[in-house]
């Protein structure tokens, strides 16, 4: 085998023969795109930000778990910490904790389910009643009397270091 | 596909290719080299600068209450956040030094002289805006950093004869620094200064393109 390459009968390069400034052409076009690339993909993701990134929900802490007897629904007022984007606003509102047994705890958004309502607790009955259309609840929320659809909605809530912190998120709101 | 094919159409219709060409395809005198692309640089910076800019204003909200929040809220929970606001940062710096090398390169080499004089001027009074944009942007986060470099500032152009007050009291929008000089600097930043930067930047080029590169003088 000969070492100089001009004495081999090889085949010519096959495809169309590039000129050198159409293939600096290609190459200018092939980085500039990369470089568009390279860009477009944050700038797509910065602007579609808002679909899949979400802001962890502000807890709120709203009682003492020594602060709730057993078995008696307690009511307490709160400023609901509302994050939207770097903007946080307080909403003031209310809800019923029931203290089962020190360990579990239900907290109730305090409004009737049938029309919004604020209902109260019935200690002589021991039942959640709403003043509007006559809607009774149990202590655990269940419908007993009235017109309401569903029984009451819970606020989602952590107990950490003995402090009751809710998310502000409704469960069981339409079930 | 051939280079006719691919620009035919719009060449048939408004004669792209000689337009491109005459962009693209122009003499260049010899010995010119990387100091020639200072310009070039420049351009593309800004660019990257009006872009990246566009997309933080989604996000920034130019009251003292809410610019710092919401510059934090970009860095840290927006989707590449930090990412566009550091090319932003880092682009603004970059094109202040690289207007500086463009200047000096066309001082130290005479591009200024006959017949580019139009194209001299041109850029001076880019480069004093550029100047006040980076000046205004630096306001924007309403750090402590900005807040006391644009006291600094605007404490200088006090300093003028005469008129000094009264030039800081128009900077400052007000008598102290505030939701007024946030505004005010905002407003220039984004909607007074980058269309007058735009608009002279395309005469400055249609005059480099039209005249071509100036030759480098002999040594």
């Amino acid at each position: 085998m000969s070492t100089n390459a001009r004495d081999e009968t090889g085949s010519k390069p096959e495809g169309e023969n590039i000129s050198r400034r159409r293939f600096l052409g290609y190459l200018i076009g092939g980085i500039g795109g990369v470089i568009g690339a390279a860009l477009a993909v944050p700038l797509v993701g910065y602007f579609l930000s808002p679909v899949w990134k979400k802001n962890a929900p502000l807890l709120t802490p709203i009682a003492r778990t020594s602060d709730i007897p057993v078995g008696k629904p307690t009511f307490i007022t709160y400023e609901q910490r509302i994050r939207d984007g770097w903007y946080i606003s307080t909403l003031s509102k209310g809800a019923w904790i029931v203290n089962q047994d020190n360990n579990r705890f239900i907290v109730y958004d305090p409004k009737c389910t049938h029309l919004n309502c604020p209902y109260y607790w019935n200690n002589d009955r021991q039942i959640f009643q709403c003043p509007c259309h006559g809607a009774e609840f149990d202590i655990n929320g269940n419908v007993l009397a009235g017109p309401p659809p569903r029984p009451l909605d819970r606020l989602e809530f952590t107990i950490q270091e003995g402090s009751i912190l809710l998310s502000g998120k409704i469960i069981g709101k339409g079930t | 596909m051939t280079e006719q094919q691919r620009t035919g159409w719009l060449d048939e219709r408004f004669g792209a290719n000689s337009i491109i060409g005459g962009f693209l395809y122009r003499k260049v005198p010899r010995g010119v080299g990387w100091w020639q692309t200072m310009g070039s640089a420049t351009l593309v910076v800004f660019i990257l600068l009006l872009v990246t800019g566009a997309f933080l204003m989604f996000n920034y909200s130019p009251s003292p209450d809410h610019a710092y929040q919401s510059i934090e809220y970009i860095n840290d929970t927006v989707q590449f956040g930090s990412l566009i606001h550091s090319i932003h940062h880092w682009a603004a710096s970059a094109m202040v030094v690289l207007v500086g090398l463009h200047g000096l390169r066309t001082f130290f080499m005479a591009s200024y002289k006959y017949p580019r004089e139009v194209t001299w001027i041109l850029g001076s009074i880019l480069f004093v805006l550029v100047m006040v944009s980076s000046f205004t942007g630096y306001l924007l986060p309403w750090d402590q950093k900005a807040y006391w470099a644009t006291n600094v500032g605007t404490g200088i152009a006090a300093q003028a004869p005469l008129i000094g007050p009264w030039l800081q009291e128009l900077l400052v929008g007000g008598s102290t620094i505030g939701a007024l000089t946030l505004t005010r600097f905002f407003t220039l930043h984004v909607a007074i200064l980058p269309p007058l930067i735009i608009l002279l930047i395309g005469a400055h080029i249609f005059l480099v393109v039209r005249q071509g590169i100036s030759a480098p003088p002999k040594k």
